[in-house]
């Protein structure tokens, strides 16, 4: 109780904090934090450690980007970061035994997760090798009969990147559009696979706009006409049910830190029965069955299970707490403001990825007026470049909407307070750009934007 | 009780509402088996929240890794840095036992 009137009195200190902050920036909730005489553990020199601490951190609103560490992730890693530091090839003492039974655990808990053997599940150092492998991996291995493979123009920069190379290398590539609502047409797949394709690769749950794709369909037109399916399930796996065997998967990606694991690991489900043969990418002491050498890091992979694990556990609430807050942001948003396009299909998306486009304002002016809220416009791959982000464009989104649009990210720790915030805030700020922009008063005195031919300089 | 960094009050929310949330979910179950390894599972939880609590606040400034915090004392500068410093034991005593876990034993090291 006591939590919830300190978070409430600092969430009212913050609404009734208006107008220019002259002193030190006001990011996020400013909160007290009182740090009390030291504990019997910690020697008496700390006694010139700050009695009050203000910690000031932006609201996190980009779960897309990577999550926070779930507290029984965390307390299962540190006896392997701390204790049980053996590596888990070394055959020969306990300390590599522990470590490798550990390792086994993990596996099983992440093949449980996707209904998977456990001999199917690599690990590797996250969604991103993961796709390599797969891509890079089984395209090379069938070299020489099939040459031909298929993506869609919404998928995530490394498998993109990995076809550029192939086609490099001499492999056709076929990137099929999407429709408007982001989802790719059956149809078009039908028509594009051909006697050579050895894989398709279509990602499950986009991090963008937060569609999900047809996959059970999908599996089923590859499983009829013998070519190897591939999804990119980083941001799906843990969230939303899944599983290989129903849906025809070949190969799945998974991601450590999208399902609030640790940094730095993931897996590669490969498909045993019947075999998809991959060529190994990386070469060193046959390690996971020689798909994937190197020293398993232990404390990490441990840390992947249990999140697998508690995500297992906890889908359902989830999926209800996140569904209910999603419903919240975007109604009040789009009640509240006129000329705003969610980006994505309403009915095939995943809710706690809401991407929103603010006609007549710039995405990066809204961003840093959102200052104390942690946003982002369009994944963090692309965050460094200018040019919005080429799955809005493969969606069809205008270039002005384009630029103008924002991710919003809900996930398992967040509140109800910090969803009204964001809206707040947001609101506000759209306003208030809005009031400043020009082309915002042509709208309102009914002049259409389309029609108007601009001068050179 | 005291009120921790920002860094662990998201956490602290979510477990009080889980918490809650799972009481009521499950608050017209009569099989006593299924009980017993609710509550079980509820002991469970509790030690991990204990052992964080303990162990992490032992730890040195916790959620302001990247600040600049400049301590004005040589030791304190040696709490943080060194790495045989107190938090560190403390975490190492709360996680490990007397004797090593292998599990599945049944199965042969060959």
């Amino acid at each position: 109780m006591l939590l919830r009137t300190a978070w409430r009195r600092a969430a009212a200190a913050v609404r009734a904090a208006p107008g220019p902050r002259s002193e030190a920036p006001a990011r996020g909730l400013r909160l007290r934090v009182v740090d009390n005489a030291p504990q019997s553990a910690v020697p008496s020199d700390t006694a010139t450690a700050p009695e009050v601490e203000s910690v000031l951190r932006p609201l996190y609103m980009d779960v897309q980007a990577t999550t926070p560490l779930d507290p029984r992730v965390l307390d299962a890693m540190l006896p392997y970061l701390v204790n049980y530091y053996g590596n888990p090839h070394s055959r020969t003492h306990a300390y590599g035994w522990e470590s490798e039974a550990a390792m086994e655990r993990a596996r099983q808990q992440v093949a449980s997760l996707i209904g998977a053997d456990p001999r199917e599940i690599i690990f590797t150092s996250g969604a991103t090798e993961s796709n390599n492998i797969a891509v890079k991996g089984v395209a090379r291995f069938y070299r020489s009969r099939k040459k031909h493979l298929i993506t869609t123009q919404t998928e995530h920069k490394c498998v993109l990147d990995s076809c550029r190379s192939l086609e490099a290398e001499g492999f056709q590539v076929t990137y099929l559009p999407v429709k408007k609502s982001g989802i790719i047409d059956l149809k078009e797949l039908e028509a594009a696979i051909q006697p050579d394709t050895s894989l398709v690769s279509v990602m499950t749950v986009n991090n963008e706009i937060g569609v999900k794709q047809p996959i059970a369909e999908i599996g089923q037109i590859c499983s009829s006409r013998r070519v190897y399916f591939h999804t990119d399930a980083a941001q799906a796996v843990g969230k939303i049910p899944l599983d290989v065997n129903d849906m025809k998967i070949d190969l799945m990606s998974i991601s450590g830190h999208k399902i609030y694991g640790p940094k730095g690991v993931g897996a590669i489900y490969i498909r045993r029965r019947p075999r998809v043969r991959v060529e190994a990418l990386q070469s060193g002491g046959g390690q996971e069955r020689g798909m994937r050498s190197g020293t398993v890091p232990t404390p990490l992979v441990v840390g992947l299970g249990a999140a697998c694990e508690v995500a297992q556990q906890e889908m359902e609430y989830d999926h209800k707490w996140i569904s209910k807050l999603a419903e919240r942001l975007t109604k009040k948003i789009m009640n509240s403001l006129p000329d705003v396009v969610m980006n994505g299909d309403p009915e095939h998306h995943y809710p706690g990825c809401i991407n929103l486009s603010f006609a007549y304002v710039e995405g990066e002016s809204l961003l840093m007026a959102l200052k104390d809220v942690a946003l982002s416009s369009g994944s963090a791959c692309t965050s460094a470049s200018l040019e919005p982000s080429y799955v809005l464009r493969a969606i069809g989104t205008d270039e002005d909407l384009a630029h103008s649009s924002i991710r919003f990210g809900i996930g398992r720790f967040t509140t109800e307070e910090e969803v009204d915030y964001t809206v707040e805030k947001c609101i506000h700020h759209v306003k208030r750009l809005r009031e400043m922009s020009p082309l915002w008063e042509m709208v309102q005195d009914g002049i259409d934007l389309k029609s108007i031919k601009w001068t050179q300089h | 009780m005291k009120v921790s960094p920002v860094a662990y009050l998201l956490k602290i929310t979510y477990a009080v509402r889980r918490i809650r949330d799972a009481f009521r979910e499950n608050k017209n179950v009569k099989d006593p088996v299924e009980i017993q390894t609710l509550v079980n599972k509820a002991k469970r939880d509790l030690e991990i929240i204990r052992r964080q609590v303990v162990s992490l606040k032992s730890m040195p400034a916790v959620g302001m890794v990247g600040r600049t915090h400049i301590p004005s004392s040589g030791t304190a500068l040696r709490n943080l840095y060194l790495p045989g410093s107190s938090s560190q034991v403390h975490i190492g005593q709360l996680y490990s036992t007397d004797k090593l876990i292998i599990e599945n034993q049944e199965k042969p090291r060959t």
